[in-house]
């Protein structure tokens, strides 16, 4: 070690065992104690810090689980058929196919002209019901 | 359990072992947390945990000092990185701008503890393991965690980055 080193390593004793010995030590028998309870139950005398963030994580945990279990239910529930229901359903908009992509996927085999069918009467009284 | 018996899954050590180096350790503990006192007490239980629990095995391959000092400095670190947030941003960098209210009365002491903590976390700990806990350089990269040689190469650019830090004063004296 130079003796330059020698120095600098004086000035940084000088000033760090200052604050050293200004500081209290806790009890090693206090922190012991607490690191034992700890370590035989995962979670009891964990510092508060710690147990903060499990009880964050599970609270996360249980909202998402909640969030996801309403999303599921949501999907699966069914609308009542009211009669209001039905009438919108059997309203043009519901059965509006635009014409234009009809023709361009349909069969042209079927393209024929409807044989003229001379108009029958079918009333109840022409078919002497 | 009795003090001089060796723990269930560290079999090489014992409470009185650990009891001995308990005041070296807290201090590492501290300096780890940047003079955090509540921090460093939770630091130092939870190496105890670790200790305890078997998940930081001590194998004998260093000194008890230099594993006890390297688990501190891990829980330190994995503690820090989870536990970064807004707050100790800031605090970080009001204790940076620190020297303004303390240059006018000059306290040497005070001001290689500055100087010290503007240097890089690895340069501060080589120096600090190797002039003042005692280590050699060898346990200084057990503690790190890093190689003999990285270890040596922080240690030699910690000294000089120390020296231009320092007051001219301090070093001519």
């Amino acid at each position: 070690m130079t003796e330059h080193d020698a120095r600098l390593g004086a000035i940084l004793r000088d000033a760090l065992s200052g604050a050293d010995h200004a500081e209290a030590v806790p009890v090693f028998q206090h922190v012991w104690a607490r690191a034992r309870s700890a370590a035989a139950s995962p979670t009891q005398g964990l510092p508060a810090t710690s147990r903060l963030w499990t009880v964050a994580s599970v609270f996360a945990l249980l909202l998402a689980l909640g969030i996801g279990l309403r999303d599921l239910g949501r999907n699966h529930e069914r609308e009542l058929a009211t009669g209001a229901l039905m009438a919108n359903l059997s309203a043009n908009l519901h059965w509006h196919a635009p014409s234009d992509q009809l023709l361009s996927v349909g069969d042209t085999r079927v393209l024929f002209e409807l044989p003229d069918i001379p108009l029958v009467d079918t009333s109840p009284k022409e078919l002497n019901l | 359990m009795r003090r001089d018996e060796a723990l269930e899954h560290n079999a090489l050590i014992t409470p009185a072992a650990l009891e001995q180096l308990h005041r070296d350790a807290f201090l590492w503990t501290l300096s780890c947390v940047r003079g955090a006192r509540a921090e460093a007490e939770d630091v130092l239980q939870q190496t105890y945990v670790a200790i305890l629990d078997g998940s930081a095995r001590f194998d004998g391959s260093a000194s008890l000092r230099s594993f006890l000092f390297s688990v501190v400095r891990r829980v330190a670190a994995s503690r820090r990185r989870r536990a970064l947030r807004f707050a100790d941003l800031v605090a970080h960098w009001f204790d940076r701008e620190e020297p303004l209210a303390a240059a006018s009365s000059f306290d040497a002491a005070e001001s290689v503890r500055r100087a010290l903590r503007r240097l890089p976390a690895r340069q501060r700990e080589a120096l600090e393991l190797v002039f003042y806990r005692e280590c050699t350089i060898a346990e200084a990269a057990c503690v790190m965690g890093v190689a003999l040689g990285t270890a040596r190469q922080h240690y030699e650019r910690a000294k000089r980055a120390l020296a231009l830090e320092l007051p001219r004063e301090l070093i001519d004296d």
